[in-house]
């Protein structure tokens, strides 16, 4: 039971450092060049647009985004 | 002794600064503090949107409470020192200024979201004001108020 | 120090990361594209304005122009000549397979509110509009964002969006759809919802990743009417309008990651699959890589690669369609792969000024290849 509790211990806290982040270290993770097109909403925008008109699929990169006359 | 050391692995974030705690001697000594003053502590950085809203109200505040013997002591946790400095000179912030790259401060007071605002009176943290707000400079007022 | 819950403060936190890109800035892009060498060309510039009322409030709206003009492949009569409504009984020297062109005008608008909540979960709710000369387009959209635990590392949101679109049909020869009297063109109702459910995960202070599982529904005219198929080529060729299913579901999952590598380099990866009732399968990969040379300048490129199976009604061929219900020769429907390939630049003259600019190559080495640059400005205040 002992061998397992150091086992579980030493398991657990190898998980915690996933997503174990302070809020003061997410200043890599706020920089435009952690998004797509630098954050660019209106490039992206465009791109998928561009990607619904020519091809035949949809959908994955969130529900917002309008129609086109592109059937 | 198994059981305490689970516990202290999971337990180690609550050991943070919370209203009623005292600021350990060392903090103390890498913030400037004296022990019989009332300071505003803001942690920002120039990544923090919310920061940089709220940071011309606490310098505009900081002016008027250097009357009344109460001194604003920014923290910078940006981890790139020439940022760091090229952001407060950008906003032209005239208050002391600590900067915290390696978060050796902050995480002392531990706060679970930024911008983060503590008000330390002779060493005590009285308040605590958490995540953005609008007219931080209204709640510091407030709090400072409620400290009188 | 006292050791205390620290769960009554947890409300009232805030992770200042997440009000990432709300911030007050007008962006202005032109983009200019060009198909084929020619052959189609667009030129849209567009502007989008964000706007943060208070700590609890981002206001984002866009809007922009596409001036479109140029062709696209269908069947028609050589003896009407190259347009979408050469239709008809016709022989089999006069059926062609070719360019028919158009030229439109559309103009859009979007508009969307983030509302952050006392525990700084988010509601956003988005409108969007867009117009051709053929075809209304309107949506509504919400999606609800909650953080699942006090740092803000894990997240789920949860979104869905509804369209009432409407494409004018216009009668060449007394389709069945149109109104035999009058011939005038008529409108037909198009009914879309779509929902997407996703997780991001901050994995460490330098990278995160997001799944999310989509799904959609249409139902109303789905055809294109100015696409043509042949039937009966063998016996008595007939050209006429395509014809496709008048609903059609949707579903698939997309994983998103990215990472940063150095404190110059960042890379972002994602991937797609998604299947629907018209049997098209597709999967689509996209690789991203972002560089800051310095403080002012920044590089970018990315590749993406993109294959589907063709759709059951489909065939390119003019011998294949007799008297089957769904028919389309529609390129779109058919399986192919595209590449698409991407650089860009940006440059900050200032902290509130910046210049982007960018090229990207799109192939489909079955059927066409595009260009398209995009040049514009975004001004922080």
């Amino acid at each position: 039971m002992h061998y397992f509790m150091i086992a579980a211990i030493l398991f657990l806290g190898g998980c915690s450092h996933i997503g174990n982040v302070k809020p003061w270290e997410k200043g890599t993770l706020a920089k435009e060049s952690m998004q797509n097109n630098r954050g660019n909403r209106l490039l992206t925008k465009f791109e998928k647009h561009v990607y619904f008109s020519k091809e035949a699929s949809k959908g994955g990169g969130g529900v917002a985004g309008g129609g086109c006359g592109c059937n | 002794m198994f059981k305490i050391f689970t516990v202290m692995i999971f337990v180690s974030s609550l050991w943070a600064y919370q209203p009623g705690d005292v600021v350990s001697p060392e903090v103390g000594q890498k913030l400037g503090l004296q022990s019989d003053k009332t300071y505003v502590i803001d942690f920002f950085a120039s990544w923090c949107i919310s920061c940089k809203h709220e940071l011309p109200l606490i310098e505009k505040l900081s002016r008027t409470l250097r009357m009344k013997n109460i001194e604003v002591v920014g923290v910078d946790v940006d981890e790139n020192l020439n940022q760091a400095k090229a952001f407060q000179q950008e906003l032209g912030l005239t208050f002391s200024v600590v900067n915290d790259p390696k978060g050796e401060v902050i995480k002392h007071f531990d706060p679970v979201g930024m911008p983060a605002v503590y008000i330390v009176k002779n060493a005590k943290v009285t308040h605590m004001i958490l995540g953005a707000k609008d007219h931080i400079d209204r709640l510091i007022l407030a709090a400072l108020k409620e400290e009188k | 120090m006292q050791l205390k819950t620290r769960l009554s403060y947890i409300a009232a936190s805030l992770l200042c990361v997440m009000h990432l890109g709300a911030e007050n800035y007008v962006n202005v892009q032109f983009i200019g594209y060009d198909e084929d060498s020619g052959r189609t060309t667009v030129l849209t510039p567009q502007v989008e304005v964000n706007y943060d009322y208070g700590a609890d409030y981002t206001v984002n709206m866009s809007f922009g122009v596409d001036g479109i003009s140029g062709a696209s492949p269908t069947f028609y009569d050589a003896a009407s000549g190259a347009s979408a409504g050469s239709r008809g009984t016709t022989t089999q020297q006069n059926v062609r397979y070719g360019d028919v062109s158009y030229d439109d005008v559309r103009k859009f608008v979007a508009a969307s509110v983030v509302k952050r909540l006392e525990s700084r979960d988010e509601v956003t709710v988005g409108l969007n509009y867009s117009s051709e000369s053929d075809y209304y387009a309107g949506e509504i959209s919400a999606e609800y964002l909650h953080y699942l635990d006090s740092s803000k590392n894990s997240a789920v949101s949860l979104g869905a969006a509804y369209q009432k679109n409407a494409v004018l049909v216009h009668c060449y020869n007394g389709e069945s759809q149109c109104d035999a009297a009058s011939g005038s063109s008529q409108r037909f109702d198009i009914d879309v919802i779509n929902a997407e459910l996703g997780f991001t995960q901050v994995i460490d202070k330098n990278s995160l990743v997001k799944v999310s599982l989509f799904g959609g529904r249409e139902e109303g005219f789905l055809s294109n009417p100015y696409m043509n198929v042949v039937r009966n080529y063998n016996t008595l060729p007939h050209i006429t309008e395509e014809r496709k299913p008048d609903t059609r579901t949707s579903y698939g999952a997309t994983l998103w990651y990215a990472r940063s590598v150095t404190e110059k380099l960042a890379l972002i990866g994602d991937y797609r699959y998604y299947h629907d009732d018209w049997e098209i399968d597709s999967h689509t990969v996209n690789l991203e890589a972002n560089y800051n040379l310095n403080s002012r300048w920044g590089v970018g490129a990315g590749v993406r690669y993109y294959t589907q199976s063709a759709a059951k009604f489909y065939s390119g061929k003019k011998e294949f369609f007799t008297g089957q219900k769904y028919a389309s020769s529609d390129r779109r429907m058919s399986d192919f792969d595209s590449f698409t390939y991407k650089f860009s630049a940006e440059y900050a003259f200032s902290k509130v000024l910046q210049l982007n600019t960018g090229v990207t190559y799109y192939n489909q080495p079955d059927w066409f290849d595009a260009i398209y640059y995009t040049i514009g400005v975004k001004r922080s205040f």
